[in-house]
């Protein structure tokens, strides 16, 4: 049982073994990858090639890699808000159709029909991609009540922001997940801001997950989100107790560097605290962390970087390229 | 349109309540091929049968399972599917809607009941931005093959929060499916095509029409959506009447017989998808239109038919459409006020003479 | 290689902004996610970070000026071998070229910090908004607008030709019904009636006929009617007209008329003849081929015959233009060709203004004599009476004749008697001798 205070603390070197050094440079590449992906795609939002909402996921990435690798996509299903684009690569979806749904291509994951709010993964379970906040959460508790009526020992893995819990659709969740002991796993991703407002104007309590599981007769994990190996860690705990048959409510303590949207200059708060939360860079902590273990040497470091940029190089291309959807797809889809 | 009056509305004897089922999922064999059926008998063997045909079914709501429903349209389901198919779920309408939208994602064919429609407000969020964009917003990826069914329109002296017809309010939205059956024989067979297709459909039931009766066939059969059924033939007005409209809508045309107007009588059974070739098709013989919902006027069911009669048969109209609703007030609870809110066939009577300049 | 940073577009409705202050200078080393720069968006003052790292080799705009999105605001240099006044000239032409258009979208390759130049890809187009076919189209007027009626009702009408003005509605407010239309079309006529349903027999519904003693019953002028009685007005109010009548013997003319139509696909009237020969007499008569206009007369060469064509509710003059020039075939074309428009209401203009001279035939109702109005500013019109059988007396013995009357209704102000005789006298001669009408 892992132990808490009020984080759960863990042993980076004791973890990082046991994660091993191919698993954990996977990570460490799946990481950069998200991160570059929305870096290209606010540049291109910026010059105008990508238009509507962009919420970036830039600092959070350490949440939903280390719980992606505890996961089994072809019968655990993962769900989110609209922060979405990291767990649809996790889910193994191409950059390409990715970043084409964000130019509003044909070739886009979903066609052009959602952008950046809705993306999903049809072969690697992920629900996506919704737009309205705590909106999934129902709906990922209903992927855990498939897993268990269909008896496939899946889980089902909600992630969802700080601004979701007040929320009537978390409540409601927690407590049927609770009542038929659905292998459901909801994973509070605490930002420390919805939208504008800090938590501590929005939420009663400051360790969410810890105040409300036990109102629902369930186990709670907190941890510090911008560490992977802790991330890692507790998702190895949570999925096992999940599979088991009992839902988890978790909550990672963590930060996004960028606003809400990229529209949002994120004037609510200092630049002491963007600058703090800087150093503690999640991506750059596991690159310093392999380069100590003797995994990972500057040059290779910069040999993933080209190999990354050059990744998201195709995918910009690709969706440049790509034509727009044709006009009769306006009607496609309406009805199955 | 299907044959007029295929399985009259008026069988040949009324289930005996001392001595047989009034509810549950079997019919009164009659022996020639038909049986007796409420509608509450029918939508529960309509369930019963494609229960049993398709094990990813499951049936969740409050009081579906050990009550055997608050109307007892689901009674005999738990004994004979088991808990594990028939669900008792908390007061937790969000929160049972977005399950079955996640569920219907992963495989499963989810039915949820309302209690009632009124209810579903509180699960609108699920029902409008999840069920019925889930298809179109994932590029055809992941359609939601779910029904959500109870009894919408108003109760008997009820009142404001437990009176609302909803058909005009989801089939505002592309992706939905809206039935509204007023018969046993149109009950039944939606529900099974219901079952059967991939879609989020609203099925919307009427408390007032669970115990109207009606042969109809022991054998298999399906009602296809978008397909509307003439109830009663006529030449002077057609009468477009939606679920327990459409009996208010008979007897009207009963009392409209004596003086000389002969009404014809269409259900659109679905409201989206809706016929309105058939509606239009009626209009050019009559000329005449007046349609009867449960809905509130502003924006109803009427106001659309209106609008797309208008586009496709103006040139027909001999009057302008009209429309009887609800009128626009909440559901007051004094017995008289109730009846004058409601679309009854006073009203009918007094707008298809309108609508016939009589 | 060479870093382009573009002015980024910090709001999804920014299109400029203004550079408020770099935070960096030529000459920096900078990491990827400095703050380079602060800029104003339409909503507020925002960071800039870079998101690549290199030299600050150049910056192109000035602190405090205002940019266009995607101008190159700064160059980055990451190798010693970068052309880097190459990149210079090329972001002036990139800056220039964006400073006299909207919002350009950047070409990809800028995005992303590459080894080698990748392929420019197109810039993609704003989506053209969807259309769709406008059922609201504006629809060709239709008979009865102005009256109260139902849709279907004008349409039965119109099948009908009911004239809806004459019917009283017994719906709402007066509107018109189709059970209206359907007594209109059963009192009007046997035929009509043959197809109006039993209904139609509803006592109730009347059908008024258009009477000036029914003093409660108002029909209001159309605006064709309000035309001729406006001009008839001041033509037979203001004109000194005279008149002279002349007995035609007419039995040659329905000889000839009777041999003609024997001739295969040859259909020809009294009008066509009558017309052909007036045309003959005003090439004669120049006087009368003429139009007055207060201080002048216009006598005009061309016999361009204007012939009165009832419609329904009123009449119209189209013209038969240089009637002399064409025969009696050609001119029975014309004239059914633009009768048939002129019922239809499709006449152009130029078909019925202008014209020297009128025709008003009444012969088909066989009225026995009638004199018109002269149709200004010509200066006679010619009334043309039905053919009767009469006895004539020929060779001082009364035989079996027919006569026609015509009469002539002419100007004084242009015309005198003497002409007007002179004319009639060369039409009668040419009617009694149709065989000159067949040259």
């Amino acid at each position: 049982m892992l132990q808490a205070n009020p984080l759960v603390q863990i042993d980076p070197r004791a973890v990082r073994a046991e994660i091993g050094k191919d698993r954990l440079l996977t990570m460490y590449r799946k990481m950069l990858l998200i991160r570059r992906f929305e870096e290209r795609a606010e540049l291109a939002y910026k010059s105008k090639l990508i238009a509507g909402f962009l919420h970036l996921y830039i600092g959070q990435e350490a949440v939903a890699t280390g719980f992606f690798d505890h996961l089994d996509c072809s019968r655990d299903a993962t769900l989110t808000s609209y922060r979405c684009h990291a767990q649809a690569l996790l889910a193994g979806e191409d950059p390409k159709p990715l970043m084409a749904e964000l130019f509003g291509k044909s070739t886009g994951n979903v066609r052009g029909k959602g952008g950046s709010m809705h993306f999903f993964s049809k072969k690697g379970n992920m629900l996506g991609g919704h737009g309205i906040v705590g909106g999934q959460i129902p709906v990922g508790t209903g992927a855990a009540f498939s897993a268990k009526y269909k008896g496939t020992g899946g889980v089902s893995v909600t992630f969802l922001g700080d601004g979701a819990s007040p929320q009537g659709t978390f409540h409601e969740s927690l407590n049927m997940a609770s009542l038929w002991k659905l292998p459901a796993i909801y994973v509070i991703e605490n930002n420390k801001y919805g939208m504008g407002t800090a938590c501590t104007r929005a939420v009663s309590v400051e360790n969410i997950a810890a105040a409300k599981a036990s109102g629902y007769g369930m186990k709670s994990f907190t941890f510090d989100g911008l560490d992977l190996f802790s991330s890692w860690k507790v998702a190895q705990e949570v999925v096992a107790i999940a599979r088991l048959g009992e839902p988890v409510l978790v909550e990672a303590k963590t930060y996004r560097y960028r606003g809400h949207s990229v529209s949002d200059p994120a004037t609510y708060r200092t630049k002491e605290e963007l600058e703090h939360y800087k150093t503690l860079d999640p991506i750059e902590r596991i690159k310093l962390s392999l380069i100590d273990a003797g995994w990972l040497t500057e040059a290779g470091a910069e040999e993933i970087e080209e190999q990354i940029i050059g990744r998201i190089r195709e995918a910009l291309e690709f969706a440049a390229e790509s034509p727009e959807p044709p006009l009769s797809d306006l009607y496609t889809h309406v009805y199955a | 349109m299907s044959a007029p009056l295929a399985y009259p509305l008026k069988p040949r004897r009324e289930i005996d309540s001392q001595t047989e089922p009034i509810n549950g999922h079997k019919g009164i064999d009659l022996g020639d091929g038909m049986q007796l059926v409420s509608v509450r008998m029918a939508i529960c063997q309509a369930l019963f049968e494609e229960m049993t045909r398709d094990e990813t079914i499951y049936i969740m709501g409050e009081e579906v399972a050990q009550y055997n429903g608050a109307y007892k349209v689901t009674k005999g389901l738990l004994d004979h599917f088991g808990a594990k198919r028939v669900i008792d779920s908390p007061i937790t309408e969000s929160g049972f809607t977005g399950l079955a939208v996640g569920a219907a994602m992963t495989g499963l064919r989810p039915v949820i009941e309302f209690m009632s429609w009124n209810f579903s407000f509180v699960a609108f969020d699920q029902i409008i931005s999840n069920a019925s964009k889930m298809n179109y917003m994932t590029g055809g990826m992941f359609p939601i093959p779910l029904v959500m069914r109870g009894p919408s329109g108003a109760g008997p002296r009820v009142s404001s929060q437990h009176s609302h017809a909803v058909e005009a309010l989801f089939s505002h939205f592309p992706g939905l499916i809206v039935v509204s059956p007023s018969t046993p024989y149109d009950a039944k067979g939606l529900m099974k095509t219901a079952l059967r297709q991939n879609n989020p459909v609203c099925f919307l039931e009427n408390e007032l029409v669970y115990n109207l009766q009606q042969e109809i066939p022991t054998a298999e059969y399906l009602v296809p959506f978008g397909k509307a059924d003439l109830k009663r033939e006529g030449t002077d007005c057609t009468i477009v009447a939606i679920s327990r409209c459409v009996q208010w809508a008979l007897e009207a045309a009963d009392e409209l017989a004596k003086i000389g107007i002969s009404c014809e009588v269409l259900d659109p059974r679905t409201i989206k998808p809706l016929d309105i070739e058939s509606i239009a098709a009626s209009v050019r013989k009559t000329n005449r239109c007046v349609v009867v919902e449960e809905c509130y006027r502003t924006g109803g069911v009427g106001a659309e038919i209106a609008a797309q009669l208008m586009e496709l048969c103006f040139d027909d109209l001999d009057a302008p459409v009209g429309r009887v609703t609800t009128t626009e007030n909440p559901m007051p609870y004094a017995a008289n006020l109730e009846h004058e809110t409601l679309p009854k066939p006073h009203r009918i009577i007094a707008a298809v003479k309108t609508a016939c300049y009589r | 290689m060479i870093i382009e940073q573009l002015m980024p577009a910090l709001s999804p409705t920014m299109t400029e902004g203004t550079l408020v202050a770099w935070r960096v200078k030529k000459g920096d080393v900078i990491k990827a996610g400095t703050v380079i720069a602060e800029i104003q968006t339409d909503k507020a003052v925002a960071d800039w970070d870079a998101a690549d790292g290199g030299t600050v080799v150049e910056i192109l705009i000035e602190a405090g000026s205002l940019a266009k999105v995607n101008m190159v605001a700064a160059i980055l240099s990451t190798k010693k071998d970068d052309d880097i006044p190459a990149a210079i000239a090329k972001a002036k032409a990139t800056n220039a070229k964006l400073a006299g258009s909207a919002v350009m979208a950047a070409p990809v390759s800028a995005l992303v910090s590459a080894p080698a130049a990748a392929a420019q890809p197109a810039v993609p187009s704003a989506p053209a908004l969807v259309s769709t076919p406008n059922a609201a189209a504006p629809r060709a007027e239709k008979p009865g607008r102005g009256v109260r009626i139902s849709p279907v009702a004008a349409k039965i009408a119109a099948a009908f030709a009911i004239d809806v003005r004459l019917v009283i509605g017994t719906g709402p407010d007066g509107r018109i019904v189709k059970a209206d239309i359907e007594a209109a079309a059963k009192s009007g006529s046997a035929k009509l009636g043959a197809s109006a349903s039993a209904k139609a027999e509803k006592p109730k519904l009347k059908v008024l006929r258009p009477d000036a003693s029914q003093a409660q019953t108002t029909v209001a002028l159309s605006p064709m009617r309000q035309i001729i009685g406006k001009r008839l007005l001041e033509s037979k109010t203001q004109i000194p007209h005279f008149y002279v009548t002349e007995t035609i013997e007419a039995s040659a003319l329905m000889m000839i008329r009777e041999q003609l139509n024997l001739l295969d696909g040859l259909k020809v009237t009294v009008n066509d003849l009558i017309v052909r020969a007036t045309a003959l007499a005003l090439r004669v008569h120049p006087k009368l081929s003429a139009t007055f206009h207060g201080d002048r007369v216009v006598q005009h060469d061309s016999s361009d015959i204007s012939v009165a064509v009832a419609i329904p509710d009123g009449l119209i003059t189209p013209i038969v233009a240089k009637a002399h020039t064409k025969s009696v075939r050609q001119i029975g074309d014309e004239v059914r060709s633009l009768a048939k428009k002129a019922v239809e209401g499709k006449l152009q203009p130029s078909e019925f203004q202008g014209g020297s001279f009128t025709i008003s035939n009444l012969g088909m109702f066989g009225i026995e004599a009638f004199a018109a109005i002269i149709n200004p500013p010509q200066v006679a019109i010619l009334a043309v009476a039905g053919i009767k059988d009469v006895p004539v007396v020929k060779n001082g013995q009364v035989v079996a004749g027919k006569t026609m009357q015509v009469t002539l209704s002419a100007d004084h102000r242009a015309v005198d008697g003497a002409d007007a005789a002179a004319f009639l006298k060369t039409l009668r001669e040419l009617l009694e001798a149709p065989a000159t009408l067949l040259g």
